[in-house]
């Protein structure tokens, strides 16, 4: 379905110094396959999604969706196509509400890529998001949870192929990220969810592709056997060590807490 | 310096509107909006109510709110300037009340397009002499021209709509408005200039790769 | 009746007072209107009144000296405040009443540009406040104001925040579909 070969990407700051992202970065993605990208702070997890979703072109290296190299040609030729193939929900849910309502949100994808039955779709999704309270709601009104479902809603609306969400509960109290696990659990499509919260990355996905601070990719297997491989999580600074206590002994090394 | 509602005549604000819609419809296409260009101009919008805000003391016990609209013309142009500012003059009087929807038409004319082009043709005409002094001259000019502007129409109101020789919009003739508008603002603009000055060069190097020239 | 619709009797109305010269279709117009603004009339009243009272104060006391000087009526001032606060108050009411994002949609680019501009003043000022709550909170500053050593690096989070914003609204934009590549 996705395949990266050797992708770089790097840009200029405001200073004008060359910042690089990520480096030589190479993949596949199979059809129905959850795969968790996890990298700290920095690494280059949203840029990667955003080369994934055709909003950036790497530096050098290829990209290439259902075996079609994605290229700026490419992109003006199957814009509509790839844009419902193909969404992207961006870690500040804000930047991509741009409708009236929480209504005109939902229903702006299903008529833009000629959905028949609007309506009907729309009261079906919203049910499924536990929105239908807020359908007449000003989406800049919403908190950030309901932000997030209501882009989620908008986007799963028009049944796409592949979901990227870059860290998809940044804004969610407990109980809602319990709630976006199962949904996402019970989903039927191919996605890529960045995350730094590897405790809670065994729920979602299978495999992890892990970026290091070098920006390169370090590991690219099970999230269970990552679990378990201290020396990479270390490496990918994944983990932490501070000051607790085990019984009465104070104690000081690596791990991780569980989400909760 | 945004007049409110209710003390311009519709023979001021009608034709205006005209004028308004004019100028708003060249940026238009002056613009040419995609996708970058419609969140660009929402933030630029959004920086200049910002900085709207901001308050600045100065000698005397005195504060100034800053107008920025030289430094948004100066860094982004003026067509860029001139219909983000009227956005935020449209925000500002629906949210706000600061600046009235009758006046509408006159304080976009007044602030944001002659404020927005007075200070970028200054700049230019001054450049060739001194950076700095071009810039200075920018900031001034977007206060000074737009209270001239304003000044006027406030002015002609008793002239242009008045029963019997009682006004029914702004009450005050030329005589007064021209000096006890444009006079305080002569001092403002200075003030304006200055800010306009060390902000846009302060700009300019930390955001070189936006605003380098 | 849609939002577009009260937006487009809002101007009518608006228009119609301006031409108007009589306090008592004044008087009604803000009756009218303050039964239009429903439970939050009373809040919606005093705030179009702390709106207009600077500049409608200073106006109407520097006429009153001025009538000391030069004959003229005053009176006239009844009429000229009556207006200013019939407008501003219709312009509260309107905007706490409808949704105008919605009733702007006549223009999609219009809607869009009003959508993310507002969004943007909300991450902005609340940035501004923060700022001067740090000032406060760490002992640089007693009050809302801001010297020039402290407003330059205040323009540098302002104006990498919005810039970020912009291109993240920018790819929001065409990731959604709504402009092409």
């Amino acid at each position: 379905m996705i395949e990266c070969k050797n992708l770089s990407y790097s840009y200029q700051d405001f200073q004008l110094k060359t910042i690089e992202v990520l480096k030589d970065i190479s993949f596949k993605i199979d059809k129905g396959e959850k795969v968790l990208l996890l990298g700290i702070n920095g690494s280059g997890k949203s840029t990667l999604l955003k080369l994934l979703n055709g909003l950036l072109y790497a530096k050098s290296g290829e990209f290439y969706f259902k075996e079609s190299l994605v290229n700026k040609k490419y992109l003006k030729a199957n814009s509509k196509d790839f844009r419902k193939s193909i969404c992207l929900a961006m870690q500040d849910p804000s930047s991509m509400l741009f409708n009236p309502s929480v209504y005109d949100e939902i229903a702006f994808g299903l008529k833009h890529f000629g959905f028949d039955s609007v309506e009907e779709r729309v009261h079906h999704y919203a049910k499924m998001f536990e929105i239908e309270s807020i359908l007449k709601s000003s989406p800049l009104s919403l908190s950030g949870g309901q932000k997030q479902k209501v882009l989620l809603a908008s986007l799963l609306c028009v049944e796409p192929e592949v979901l990227l969400l870059d860290e998809p509960t940044a804004h969610l109290d407990p109980p809602t990220t319990g709630w976006l696990v199962e949904f996402l659990d019970s989903l039927d499509v191919t996605a890529l969810i960045s995350t730094h919260n590897i405790s809670l990355g065994k729920e979602l996905a299978d495999r992890a592709i892990v970026i290091g601070s070098n920006h390169e990719i370090i590991y690219d297997a099970s999230v269970e056997a990552l679990l378990d491989d201290m020396p990479t999580l270390i490496k990918a600074q994944l983990v932490h060590k501070h000051k607790h206590n085990h019984k009465d002994v104070e104690h000081k090394h690596y791990h991780l807490h569980s989400w909760s | 310096m945004h007049i409110p509602d209710g003390f311009i005549s519709p023979q001021t604000y009608i034709p205006s509107i005209a004028i308004g819609a004019a100028l708003l419809a060249i940026a238009y296409k002056k613009i040419d909006l995609d996708a970058e260009k419609i969140p660009l101009i929402a933030g630029v919008s959004a920086i200049s109510f910002v900085m709207m805000l901001i308050a600045i003391p100065f000698p005397g016990g005195t504060t100034m709110h800053l107008s920025g609209i030289a430094i948004i013309s100066l860094l982004f142009g003026p067509w860029i300037a001139f219909s983000s500012i009227s956005l935020v003059l449209l925000i500002q009087a629906l949210l706000f009340g600061e600046g009235g929807i009758t006046s509408y038409p006159i304080n976009i004319i007044a602030m944001a397009f002659v404020g927005s082009f007075s200070s970028y043709w200054f700049y230019k005409l001054f450049a060739y002499r001194s950076k700095n002094i071009a810039i200075f001259m920018a900031g001034w000019t977007s206060i000074f021209f737009p209270s001239i502007l304003i000044a006027i129409v406030l002015g002609i109101q008793p002239l242009v709509a008045s029963v019997d020789g009682t006004p029914l919009y702004f009450p005050f003739g030329l005589s007064v408005t021209l000096p006890s508008v444009v006079i305080p603002h002569i001092f403002i603009a200075i003030i304006e200039g200055l800010v306009t000055l060390s902000s846009v060069k302060f700009l300019r190097t930390q955001f070189r790769s936006v605003f380098g020239e | 009746m849609s939002d577009r619709a009260w937006l487009f009797v809002y101007v009518a109305f608006v228009m119609t007072l301006g031409f108007v010269h009589n306090e008592y279709i004044m008087l009604f117009s803000i009756f009218i209107t303050m039964a239009l603004g429903g439970k939050a009339r009373f809040k919606i009243f005093t705030k179009a009144l702390l709106v207009i009272a600077l500049f409608n104060l200073s106006i109407s006391l520097s006429y009153i000296i001025y009538s000391f000087f030069t004959p003229v009526d005053i009176f006239a001032l009844v009429l000229i405040n009556l207006r200013a606060f019939a407008i501003t108050l219709l312009t509260f009411t309107l905007v706490r009443r409808i949704n105008l994002h919605k009733a702007l949609e006549f223009s999609k680019v219009l809607a869009i540009l009003y959508g993310f501009t507002y969004a943007q003043i909300i991450l902005l000022k609340n940035m501004l406040q923060s700022y001067y709550e740090g000032l406060k909170s760490r002992g640089a500053s007693l009050s809302m104001k801001i010297t020039k050593k402290q407003l330059q690096p205040l323009l540098i989070t302002l104006f990498a925040t919005m810039l970020h914003k912009s291109s993240e609204q920018s790819m929001g934009l065409r990731s959604r579909g709504l402009i092409d590549d």
